[in-house]
């Protein structure tokens, strides 16, 4: 492997993921050589280095068909000194985020696993680059972290499936260096069930509607302590993302939705009132700052000011927005836009069309230099390019969804990252138990708020 | 628009969440607290292949990522090699597919295989 300074462990991981011990035979140059104009004298200067990883290298580490981690113990003076202890060994484990985490006891994690009928030995899958096995039992310990219930095991448990489906690609999302995120748009009664947010806020905390946090903070925790995505060690990203604290979790607001349009899951081929997941990796976020359309006119300005700001020379868009399967993003309106376009006319079809037509790259030659460049990396067929070039292949790609505050006013661009082959979406399956989970969600909870 | 409140006291919400939810029971002296480790287990089933006894007589193929350079890199890498093993055969990544998903394929190692390659040298920087 040639790779450069900083990288090492990246290419560890890569190995790790494919069912080898974490070390590769490589070389790291300095990663100003591989910059356009660069000095290559290093390589000559090195060769030795490349020939020995051929011919003579060995692995240092040996070979364990499957190794399980230990069960961790800490010791404090009571218990609030046990749990900063143990705050403070996952956080030098590189386990954490930096804000508290709620100790997986096994008693925490037997609790959440009342959540699922999957058996706690299930593996869901392989978690990239590192390669380690998200059982359910494994989830449930990254539930149990960031502060779950019982309740969202189901979701998690969905979304996991549809992050680690072949489609997903996650291995891209775990190590680019880029800033993707898995966004999750849940469908069904199990969100208002669980207490996950559609309305006010739906993209940030809210008290009233808990789950999105801790979900997508589990989630996170797994693609970290499960799939290696450490920052700078397995995850090169260069940002990260504020969606990588407590991600981007939660659910179309079907409620709201024009009696004539179809909520996403359905959309996506799933029986209507069907409890779903749909998870595309995202890569950045845009308010945009219309969102009201009370006529014909400001309805068109809204979807000008929208297709302006997906109009945008971003790589993402030609590296994998021109696969059929993909998404270049998620356009977020809420209920009273979505109601108030319905009302003048405009069908979800029209919308998404109306976006794809007006949010094409005009041609320039700086355009024809990028795709020439992303055509040698085989990312798409040059032949496919047309000029002014559209962001994805076509309108159906846009992904259309209801949610946000009941008044029109703003919408929302959640930008899809380039490398993964496209959304998933996966059915929920609840345990027979759910009616008395949500029972004791209520209990302890109260009602569910109604704004 | 109005929102139903939760209209429980204060002090028996929270002991209603602390029976079902958040924290252990306060213990008094010495703890010993044991969590289960996050990581989850990794299966090392493979093998790393056999190094080459020597690079002369042998055939290498390439295989890029197709960014970082690589169309100046591998050429130097290639004639560097050449200038020490005259013998050494080194098929290009140009040969084979280029791109990181591109090169990740099954049938790409098929095409390494019957292109007579004994050992590949990947790049590119990543």
């Amino acid at each position: 492997m040639v790779t450069r300074e900083g990288f090492e462990s990246v290419v560890d991981f890569a190995f790790s993921g494919s069912g080898f011990a974490a070390e590769a035979a490589k070389h790291a140059f300095p990663s100003q050589m591989f910059l356009p104009g660069s000095d290559l004298s290093a390589i000559e200067e090195n060769i030795e280095k490349l020939v020995h990883g051929l011919v003579h290298w060995e692995p240092s580490k040996a070979q364990e068909p499957l190794v399980a981690p230990h069960p961790i113990t800490v010791e404090g003076e009571d218990y609030h000194d046990a749990v900063d202890k143990l705050n403070a060994l996952f956080l030098r484990n590189l386990w954490s985020d930096g804000l508290p985490i709620v100790p997986p006891t096994e008693k925490r994690v037997n609790w959440l696993l009342t959540g699922t009928e999957f058996p706690r030995d299930k593996i869901i899958g392989a978690i990239l680059p590192r390669g380690g096995l998200a059982t359910v039992s494994t989830v449930a310990t990254a539930a149990a972290m960031a502060g779950c219930r019982p309740e969202y095991m189901p979701i998690l448990i969905a979304a996991m499936q549809a992050i680690l489906d072949p489609i997903s690609y996650h291995q891209h999302m775990q190590a680019t260096t880029g800033s993707p995120s898995p966004a999750v748009i849940v469908n069904g009664p199990i969100a208002k069930q669980v207490r996950l947010n559609s309305g006010y806020g739906c993209l940030g905390p809210n008290a009233l509607y808990p789950a999105g946090a801790s979900i997508g903070r589990a989630i996170r925790f797994l693609l970290v302590n499960v799939g290696g995505a450490i920052p700078g060690v397995g995850s090169m990203s260069i940002h990260g993302g504020p969606a990588r604290y407590a991600g981007l979790v939660f659910a179309e607001d079907e409620e709201g939705l024009p009696s004539n349009w179809l909520p996403l899951n359905v959309e996506r081929g799933f029986r209507q009132g069907a409890d779903t997941v749909t998870v595309l990796p995202t890569s950045g976020s845009t308010m945009i700052w219309e969102g009201a359309p009370l006529n014909e006119r400001e309805a068109l300005f809204t979807l000008f000011d929208f297709a302006a700001n997906m109009s945008v020379p971003y790589g993402a868009y030609y590296a994998a927005g021109f696969n059929p399967h993909g998404a270049p993003g998620i356009a977020l309106i809420g209920r009273a836009a979505a109601q108030g376009f319905a009302k003048l006319g405009w069908s979800q079809d029209a919308i998404k069309t109306y976006l794809w037509e007006h949010s094409k790259l005009p041609d320039s030659p700086w355009l024809r230099k990028t795709l020439e460049h992303f055509s040698r990396r085989g990312l798409f067929v040059k032949d496919h390019i047309g000029y002014p070039m559209p962001i994805a292949v076509a309108p159906r790609n846009i992904m259309l969804v209801v949610a946000g505050g009941q008044q029109s006013g703003h919408s929302y661009w959640l930008r899809g990252h380039g490398g993964t082959y496209g959304p998933c979406t996966k059915e929920i399956v609840l345990p027979s138990n759910w009616i008395e989970l949500l029972s004791k969600a209520e209990e302890e909870l109260g009602p569910i708020a109604v704004l | 628009m109005s929102a139903e409140r939760r209209d429980l006291p204060l002090e028996s919400k929270v002991v209603g969440m602390m029976n079902g939810f958040a924290s252990e029971p306060e213990k008094n002296g010495p703890v010993t607290l044991q969590v289960k480790n996050p990581t989850g287990m990794v299966s090392k089933s493979q093998t790393h292949a056999k190094r080459l006894d020597a690079l002369n007589g042998k055939t290498i193929g390439e295989l890029s990522n197709g960014i970082w350079e690589d169309r100046r890199t591998f050429p130097v890498i290639r004639e560097a090699l050449r200038k020490r093993f005259p013998d050494l055969r080194i098929i290009p990544f140009t040969a084979f597919p280029i791109g990181s998903e591109q090169i990740d394929q099954e049938s790409v190692i098929e095409r390494l295989l019957q292109s007579g390659c004994q050992a590949v040298i990947v790049g590119n920087a990543a």
